[in-house]
């Protein structure tokens, strides 16, 4: 019998703090500067030049770790991280090593229709590194100072994920409520989020860990699932032989979507962690934590149960419209102004969605304003138009930014409702779609759509399709 | 000037030496590891970059700072910070706290500033342990965080100055600098200037 393997995963994530400046300097964090312009003396690690902590930066970690339901360390400490590489001005990083701002927390996940919790061992402070750039043929290296110093809380879950999926989903959820916080804005591709994984497996029922591969060099949400997936299938192969996992770091290689070696324990580094002299210890009082406490906003998860409860919306909407603070509060907005949350939910998922998504833009963007929008809801409501017929004017609405009824007197998109008006073109229908009456006289219900559709078309579209589908059945009988 | 002299016990003095000389290396050599050639200074090219950090740190540093980074390297490292660098942190609370308890009985601490007159130079150089035991009078105050100062107070038979070392506490130089001016005064010495006949 082969022995059956559980998956045992941890992630690490580094989320960018959205301060406007660095964590220890007053130079800008502004994304995408040209090289070696957001520098200074301090952050370049230039002699003679010592750190000054950054409010901002403390209280975007404490919200960030109150949502993560951590037990706040309310006098905690920064320690020294020693290590020589280029990209590390001081030759050290000043981060925290046994004393971090938040513990013990947790995170909620729907797994298979089941609510699993992933606990958080800890959540700290620290500075960014430089970005380095290596030439392809190893001739030299370029170093991008820019980010040296942004601030970054690191994020430390326990071993509670169990497969790549749950791995996913759980980094869509750190996502989701650093979002939501507004204390980063998550980007994977600007490096605002990263992500390093350690997983190893253990027998079924074993309760002593296995053997833990690290993962680096992950770049995307796809790609976590996609390493750990790999990893999964390399252990169990090498488990099941017989053989036994090497502690090691591997690199995932996005060509060939499995993942490399990169070294193995024992080159690993001897950080010789030592309280930061240059740093008194961090108070934070109670009445600043209740002040953080007091700003968090309805979590993701808090938010998509009361859609489910409040506005009766499927579990899928509502997953869909939390996914994003952005799309949520967009929403939220449409509903307020009038519109029926179910219609809204379909509105904002399809067409907004569709639309800002197509020109990769956010819902931020959008050309039609949640009052607007919940305006086109009540015109079809009304009967004005169909729902075939807003969605053409929801496009007119995007292009030309103006509101409904406007858009609909314009174009003379009021639907058709009047008998009166429809008479003459229904009875011409029925007089030449013979063929389609006697079907449906034979019991063949679709037949019905087919002479409403003809009306349709004869009338441009305009036609209440209700009025005619009445007017039909009153003509030929049934 | 109406100074009361009384006798204070600062029991944990005689471990100060030690103390500092883990203490102050360990942050050095985290400190001076900025010196690496990468993004200013002198820089030694290598054939790889480890090469070019240990060739520049090389001949960029002189042997007293090399020793102190080996030193300051060894009590952080893994194994040994709990026996050096963070047992040397807990017996400099100890001396501080010396400090404390002595200064609920005066306003300021008096010691000569020096175990012995200078000796010649390039005398003692070879001999590092030697010279770090020099310090054994200033560097608790360094520990503690404490104002110190030093004031010219005789000759020695060979014509050689002494000084004598005023601490005070935390944030009162105020009463240091009073208290060093009184002294001066009252002592009225002249310091010979070196090569100048008298």
């Amino acid at each position: 019998m082969t022995t059956q393997f559980e998956t045992v995963i941890g992630l690490e994530v580094h989320v960018e703090l959205k301060t406007k400046t660095k964590i220890f300097c007053g130079c800008s964090t502004q994304f995408g500067a040209p090289p070696n312009t957001n520098v200074c003396p301090v952050c370049m690690g230039h002699p003679g030049t010592l750190p000054v902590l950054n409010r901002e930066a403390v209280e975007l970690a404490l919200k960030a770790a109150l949502a993560l339901n951590c037990r706040i360390n309310q006098d905690c400490k920064f320690d020294r991280k020693n290590y020589f590489y280029p990209d590390l001005p001081k030759g050290y990083q000043i981060s925290q090593y046994d004393q971090p701002i938040g513990e013990d927390g947790w995170v909620e996940i729907d797994v298979n229709g089941e609510r699993k919790r992933i606990g958080i061992v800890r959540v700290h402070l620290e500075e960014d590194a430089g970005k380095s750039m290596h030439a392809p043929d190893g001739s030299h290296s370029l170093v991008d100072y820019n980010r040296t110093g942004v601030p970054l809380i690191e994020i430390v879950s326990k071993p509670d994920i169990r497969s790549p999926e749950e791995a996913r989903l759980y980094l869509e959820a750190i996502r989701s409520i650093m979002q939501y916080c507004d204390v980063s804005d998550c980007r994977m591709e600007e490096g605002s989020l990263r992500c390093d994984a350690n997983i190893s497996l253990r027998p079924v029922g074993e309760t002593k860990f296995g053997e833990k591969t690290e993962l680096k060099n992950i770049n995307s949400f796809r790609f976590v699932q996609k390493a750990l997936e790999y990893e999964v299938q390399r252990q169990t192969e090498v488990l099941s032989s017989g053989g036994s996992v090497e502690q090691e770091t591997r690199r995932f290689d996005e060509a060939t979507q499995t993942t490399v070696s990169m070294r193995t324990k024992e080159e690993a580094h001897d950080y010789r962690y030592f309280p930061e002299p240059d740093l008194v210890r961090l108070r934070v009082d109670d009445a600043w934590l209740a002040r953080v406490r007091e700003s968090l906003p309805e979590l993701p998860l808090q938010k998509r149960d009361r859609y489910e409860r409040e506005f009766n919306l499927p579990a899928y909407d509502a997953g869909v419209l939390t996914s994003d603070i952005g799309v949520a509060t967009y929403f939220e907005a449409v509903v307020a102004a009038g519109a029926d949350p179910k219609a809204a939910s379909n509105w904002v998922m399809t067409d907004v969605l569709g639309y800002v998504n197509a020109q990769g833009r956010s819902i931020q963007e959008a050309p039609v304003s949640p009052a607007q929008l919940a305006g086109l809801i009540a015109e079809v409501n009304k009967g004005t138009i169909s729902i075939k017929q807003a969605r053409d004017v929801f496009k007119i609405m995007c292009e030309t930014g103006k509101d409904a009824p406007t858009v609909i007197r314009e174009h003379g998109f009021e639907q058709i409702s009047d008998e009166g008006a429809l008479a003459a073109i229904i009875d011409e229908v029925i007089a030449n779609n013979p063929k389609s009456v006697q079907d449906y006289l034979n019991g063949k219900e679709k037949a019905l759509g087919a002479l409403v559709g003809q009306t349709m078309k004869a009338t441009k579209g305009k036609a209440n399709p209700a009025v005619v589908n009445k007017m039909i059945l009153e003509r030929i009988g049934k | 000037a109406g100074a009361e002299v009384v006798e204070v016990s600062l029991p944990h003095m005689h471990y100060a030496v030690a103390t500092y000389y883990l203490i102050a290396p360990a942050e050095a050599s985290s400190n001076l590891a900025r010196y690496d050639g990468v993004r200013y200074g002198k820089r030694v090219s290598g054939d790889s970059l480890i090469d070019m950090y240990e060739r520049t740190r090389s001949e960029g540093f002189g042997l007293e700072v090399k020793r102190r980074i080996m030193i300051g390297t060894y009590a952080l490292s893994s194994g040994y910070y709990g026996a050096y660098y963070l047992r040397a942190q807990k017996m400099r609370t100890l001396i501080r706290e010396d400090y404390q308890k002595a200064f609920e009985a005066c306003d300021v601490i008096a010691t000569p500033t020096a175990p012995t007159p200078a000796f010649q130079l390039g005398e003692k150089v070879d001999d590092p342990l030697q010279m770090y035991l020099n310090d054994i009078y200033t560097i608790p105050a360094n520990l503690a965080g404490l104002p110190g100062i030093s004031v010219p107070c005789g000759l020695t038979e060979a014509g050689l100055p002494v000084g004598l070392q005023l601490v005070g506490r935390a944030f009162d130089e105020k009463t240091l600098l009073a208290a060093a001016h009184a002294y001066e005064q009252l002592r009225g010495f002249e310091m010979p200037l070196p090569g100048v006949e008298q």
